[in-house]
């Protein structure tokens, strides 16, 4: 029975170790930001199930606290790089807040973001 | 009948096995997918259930009172940030345009941004990115920024 339950928990972790190296390619691969996040999202979670492994294993409840601790901070990544992407205009398009199309009047000077059209 | 017993760390191990695996197809999917809106299915359906049978594990095989309160609350925990955290990212994706328009089915978020009052814009194309086609939205509150004619 032992060996069973042995054998079960090293196919669990070579199953967890596999995970991680996938969404490591992920984080390494994908071609924007927040697919990065994301799989670092994950990559977290599955070390929480790896600390999870361990705390079956070890039979102690010394992992519960971190795996508390790791489940309330652990999205705040994705929240706060969802929200410093939101505002990044150099690469990839942004939300344009505009309304309607004002008439631009003949001869009047370049304004200020005009200047950015031309340094841009 | 205690959490060492032969027959609970069976069963405890059978749940974690079926929790990894759940966590290995959320990391085939995350690979899989085409585009970050999907992924975030991958990364948050599957990965929180697994997680939870690794919960159920182990408060099966710890089997006190402490130990399945905190197992309940770390799930718990779970549940509440995991989709707050994939709605913030997919808003961002969809806001930025980093999805398809010809491979979306159906929008419910753009009739209502419609109905709060930002108006699908007229075409223009600016240089920078060869992302799949998206949506820009405006409001109607700011005005326009006068655009330089590049004739």
């Amino acid at each position: 029975m032992h060996t069973a339950i042995d054998v079960l928990h090293a196919l669990a972790l070579a199953m967890l170790v596999v995970a991680v190296g996938l969404a490591t390619k992920r984080l390494a691969m994908g071609p924007t930001t927040l697919d990065r996040s994301v799989a670092a999202d994950v990559v977290l979670a599955i070390v929480m199930a790896a600390v999870g492994l361990w705390t079956l294993r070890s039979g102690q409840d010394f992992g519960l606290p971190l795996l508390l601790v790791m489940s309330l901070l652990g999205f705040t990544a994705p929240v706060g790089m969802a929200r410093l992407m939101s505002n990044r205009s150099d690469q990839i398009r942004v939300l344009h807040e505009m309304g309607r199309r004002t008439e631009k009047p003949a001869d009047s000077g370049p304004d200020a973001w005009e200047e950015d059209d031309e340094r841009r | 009948m205690s959490g060492a017993d032969p027959i609970i760390q069976l069963i405890a191990a059978m749940l974690l096995v079926l929790g990894c695996f759940f966590c290995l197809s959320a990391a085939v999917g995350l690979l899989r997918f085409p585009d970050v809106i999907t992924r975030l299915h991958a990364a948050t359906k599957p990965q929180v259930f697994g997680l939870v049978l690794i919960l159920s594990a182990i408060g099966l095989r710890l089997w006190s009172w402490e130990s399945t309160c905190l197992v309940v609350l770390v799930a718990g925990f779970q549940v509440l940030t995991a989709p707050v955290s994939a709605h913030m990212v997919s808003r961002t994706a969809y806001r930025l345009g980093l999805w398809n328009a010809n491979e979306a089915v159906i929008d419910e978020l753009a009739e209502d941004l419609e109905d709060a009052g930002y108006t699908h814009p007229p075409e223009d194309d600016e240089p920078g990115g060869n992302l799949p086609a998206g949506r820009r939205w405006r409001t109607a509150a700011v005005p326009a920024r006068p655009r330089r004619d590049r004739g």
